[in-house]
């Protein structure tokens, strides 16, 4: 499939899955589907876009501007994907090589089998942890909420959004490095007389670098999902509140869900082309080693 | 890789999914008190006088877990939400076994090929739980229909879902089995596809598929989870206006997190019983996939050489 079929793909499924809340209801005790109600969502944003209407949308009582009001959220999703997704794979890679260097199976397994612990669980248990602290010493080690967009939460949100994804590149890295630390050209490498730790720069840091890249997509769409939680439950103005919090609760309103699913699918193409460009960068300086 | 380490795990696991099973088909009749009993106001005879005891009270030997805002015994709630929590996404699990399993076995089995792509790239921004949830949205909240009802429509809606990848994945362990020579001696001896599949395929992935199972039960809670936390509980969620307040109708273990999940500063103890019981059940059941897994590890270990 081509990149730009891709593209128009997506664009046609984000259209559908946005009208689905309109198109299918409950009536009378059955479920209805209304693709007439569908289709007019779909056209009326897409006159929209042209007339500048679909760029408005209902917040309690005032009408805003979806273009003004998306450039800071925007930014601020994607400082916080940015950042962590950063320190995922920095995390992930450098523990993933260091275990299976060191042989460390048991805090591997420990470390890979909590891959399965959920982000929102993650965010509630780093949020109650904190409260106990705080109630038990008086001392605030991080905000659990954003109160306001001037007194962020900043350490246990990026916590949350690094630690899931990590887990999960520490476990595509240890498996690898594993493999290729048992395969043959391991082998040769060592009857030449090289040394352990430029075994594992040159020769195994630059097939598992290759993996991680391989994975970048659903890497990609795993935070994408954290971000949804993470700004939900730590009260971050962001842009995935525009889908959950504005877009559904008093009124669903299709043309600001359908921008901000846009937003969203721009954001996963920003956070893919962050992580392409910084692990090229690692290669480049691993085989220049 | 030690060989016991992934047995322990196994077994460890596999005895909390026992109990967790024994919760999900009897949770209602092992409840310590009945689904409508509340002690909103309590009145207690102690040495030092009579006490009056507010809902929601603490964890105590009365109580074990506390009670919610309502006076509710946490301990029954979770007992009697068990079903919709560990049986539904064992049964969802299942179902996306079946049919991603057996789709998967039928194009890995057809014909020798490349790897076998599940995954759409042009929905790939999208988390699957904003698909659950634009779906459901129109139907869950103060739902005319029954609990079971709702039920059945979401779960099927996450069965269909998981099939993609799943078909995928063992799509592409069956063709690569398909190609070893005991299944190739099968082919040119004039065994049919459906022979192969079933006689010569299928035995070889029994232990990948109840990995995969594990797995996908781990995934399916995850999912609910996800979706409590947005106020969209599995089988109906109710809402009331003063207070504003989203409430799960089955009481499974996701909802009954995601109903209190303002209570971290204040009765945590609401909030973190389900939430401890969630999570017990995601760490049961990948106890077993990892185990299963180290032990199919195990037995093909390859030893680094550095």
């Amino acid at each position: 499939m081509t990149k730009a079929a891709v593209v128009v793909l997506g664009i046609v499924a984000l259209l559908l899955i946005a009208a689905v809340p309109d198109g299918l209801v409950v009536r009378e005790d059955r479920v209805v589907f209304r693709p007439v109600v569908m289709a007019e969502d779909i056209g009326g944003y897409l006159q929209g876009i042209v007339t500048g209407e679909a760029f408005r949308y209902q917040e309690r009582w005032h009408t805003r501007s979806f273009l003004a009001q998306a450039g800071d959220r925007a930014v601020r999703s994607l400082v916080y994907l940015g950042l962590s997704a950063l320190a995922a794979v920095t995390v992930g890679l450098l523990t993933g090589l260091w275990l299976t260097a060191r042989r460390k199976d048991g805090i591997r397994e420990a470390l890979t089998s909590m891959a399965a612990v959920p982000d929102f669980v993650l965010a509630l248990l780093l949020q109650i942890g904190v409260v106990a602290v705080y109630r038990w010493s008086g001392y605030r080690v991080a905000r659990v909420v954003s109160l306001t967009d001037a007194e962020p939460a900043v350490l246990l949100p990026l916590l949350t959004l690094t630690l899931v994804p990590g887990i999960s590149v520490l476990r595509t890295v240890s498996a690898r490095a594993h493999m290729a630390a048992a395969a043959d050209h391991t082998l040769v490498a060592k009857a030449l007389g090289m040394s352990r730790r430029r075994i594992y720069l040159t020769r195994l840091t630059p097939i598992v670098l290759g993996f991680v890249r391989a994975d970048i997509p659903r890497l990609a769409g795993t935070m994408l999902g954290n971000l949804f939680i993470v700004e939900y439950l730590f009260n971050i103005r962001g842009v995935t509140t525009f889908v959950i919090t504005r877009g559904l609760i008093g009124g669903y309103q299709y043309d600001l869900v359908m921008n901000a699913l846009l937003l969203i699918a721009g954001l996963y193409a920003a956070v893919y082309l962050v992580l392409r460009l910084y692990l090229g960068a690692l290669e480049g300086a691993v085989t220049r080693l | 890789m030690k060989h016991g380490a992934g047995t322990y795990a196994l077994g460890v696991g596999l005895l909390m999914v026992g109990v967790l099973l024994v919760l999900a088909v009897a949770g209602p009749l092992l409840a310590p008190y009945p689904r409508d009993y509340s002690e909103k106001i309590l009145t207690v005879e102690s040495p030092e006088g009579t006490k009056i005891l507010y809902a929601p009270q603490p964890p105590s030997l009365r109580h074990p877990l506390g009670t919610d805002r309502w006076g509710y015994d946490l301990l029954s709630l979770i007992f009697i939400g068990a079903r919709y929590t560990v049986g539904a996404a064992l049964l969802i699990a299942l179902a996306r076994l079946l049919l991603g399993g057996g789709l998967g076995l039928y194009l890995g089995s057809r014909r020798e090929g490349g790897e076998i792509r599940a995954s759409s790239t042009f929905l790939a921004g999208v988390p699957m739980f904003v698909v659950v949830y634009f779906v459901m949205m129109g139907i869950n909240f103060d739902s005319p229909l029954s609990p079971p009802a709702l039920a059945l429509i979401q779960g099927g809606l996450m069965t269909i879902l998981g099939v993609a990848p799943l078909a995928g994945a063992v799509g592409n362990k069956a063709r690569a089995l398909r190609g070893s020579p005991h299944v190739t001696a099968a082919i040119s001896t004039g065994a049919g596809p459906r022979r192969v599949a079933g006689r010569h395929i299928l035995p070889l992935l029994r232990e990948d598929l109840l990995q995969m199972l594990a797995h996908e039960v781990v995934l399916v809670l995850t999912l609910l989870g996800q979706l409590a936390i947005f106020d969209l509980f599995f089988g109906g969620t109710e809402r009331t206006w003063d207070p504003p307040m989203y409430w799960t109708v089955t009481h499974e273990w996701a909802g009954m997190v995601g109903q209190e999940r303002a209570s971290i500063q204040a009765n945590q103890w609401t909030v973190l019983s389900p939430l401890l019981c969630f999570a017990l059940a995601i760490l049961a059941f990948q106890l077993v996939s990892t185990g299963l897994e180290r032990r199919t590890r195990s037995t093909y270990a390859q030893h680094p050489h550095v």
